[in-house]
């Protein structure tokens, strides 16, 4: 990234079927934030997870998540579902699952800040968007929304993500991942006075 | 302050007249990105209205859930299948500067022709009579069409989208293409 890439910069995409994989090099880069944007399939039969970690780091991320219901159940049909404590990762459900209609596919948008300004530094912070549906009566749609923190201060340089099935994806996801540039030459960021 | 941006590029806008519309779309949309997103201010003339959404002129098979809360204190959940169109949230009714409904809406892969097409949705709305916010998203059961149009329609027949007063007030959309 250049100087006075201070815009929104797109830095790599991923469209392999191959599930783990890092989107690596990414300190020093001058980014203040990261948007990933995909689209997900998994090639396992059920419903399963999709995970990120950090640095490699695979302990103390914080998080809650939020699934819809369908009415009738507790909350008129929302309510926290997942609030967790030191976990090893960073859970985000659903991916489509490979058993059901081939042209389901989840849709995500991801964000990660850091505490720090200007950088992905310190504890670091997320939250994430998606939407999951199947065909079938029993699966309804569902959004499903959450923030986690990652207790880790240095600087965040690269991003692991898996298929919390172990499988891997089905051909056409994808993962796109930008950054948020920053005040490399002090333009987007600096304060007047 | 010089800004270069090289992921994401504004493609279009539109502006609400006074003409008593309804709906408005982005029709003819590039198919050169790899993702979409639209930012939305808007009000209705009217009563409240759901606000709906549609690609490509179909109005079949839609799913969608819908996170929301509002002044009843408890969160709830809007959410179908097989309708005619995505619902998004409720868009209030104009009630003066700055109250309007502000929605951002996603795209991903939105130029496949292997899977169903899909929007993800956050919208604030602040009205007379009415205010909430919601989280939600939709799948469009079209997998082999790339998405060339993107409506956004009020449900309530007695009310328009918010313009023609040639200032804020005006209801405002905003196409944005990432690479």
């Amino acid at each position: 990234m250049a100087t006075g890439d201070d815009g929104y910069i797109k830095i790599a995409e991923y469209t392999s079927t191959t599930s783990p994989f890092t989107f690596s090099s990414l300190g020093g880069s001058g980014i203040a934030g990261l948007r990933i944007v995909a689209s997900i399939r998994h090639a396992n039969s059920g419903l399963e997870w999709l995970g990120m970690r950090f640095n490699s780091n695979s302990g103390n991320y914080h998080q809650v998540v939020y699934r819809t219901f369908q009415n009738g159940s507790v909350g008129h049909g929302y309510q926290p579902t997942y609030g967790y404590n030191n976990k090893s990762q960073a859970y985000m459900y659903n991916c489509a699952p490979g058993s059901n209609n081939q042209y389901f596919f989840t849709p995500y948008v991801f964000d990660v800040y850091g505490s720090a300004p200007n950088a992905i530094s310190g504890y670091n912070m997320g939250h994430w968007h998606a939407y999951e549906s199947q065909s079938g009566a029993s699966n309804h749609p569902r959004t499903m929304l959450g923030t986690y923190q990652m207790e880790d201060v240095a600087s965040l340089s690269s991003i692991y993500i898996f298929n919390g099935g172990y499988a891997n994806w089905q051909p056409g996801t994808i993962f796109s991942l930008y950054g948020f540039g920053r005040a490399d030459d002090n333009e987007l960021f600096s304060a007047s006075g | 302050m010089a800004l270069k941006s090289d992921a994401c590029e504004h493609i279009a806008s539109i502006t609400a007249g006074n003409s008593g519309t309804d709906n408005y779309s982005f029709s003819s949309i590039p198919q050169t990105y790899k993702h979409l997103q639209v930012i939305m201010s808007a009000a209705t003339t009217g009563y409240e209205s759901y606000l709906l959404c549609y690609f490509n002129d179909d109005t079949t098979m839609y799913s969608y859930a819908v996170a929301y809360g509002d002044a009843s204190g408890e969160a709830s959940v809007l959410y179908n299948g097989n309708v005619t169109y995505a619902y998004i949230g409720w868009l209030g009714a104009f009630a003066g500067a700055g109250a309007k409904g502000n929605l951002e809406m996603w795209v991903p892969n939105y130029t496949s022709t292997t899977h169903y097409k899909a929007g993800l949705t956050r919208m604030g709305s602040k009205a007379s009579n009415y205010t909430a916010a919601f989280a939600g998203g939709f799948h469009w059961s079209e997998y082999n069409s790339a998405v060339t149009k993107i409506t956004f329609e009020l449900a309530h027949t007695s009310g328009d989208f918010m313009g023609g007063a040639g200032n804020a007030y005006d209801s405002q959309f905003d196409l944005y293409g990432w690479l």
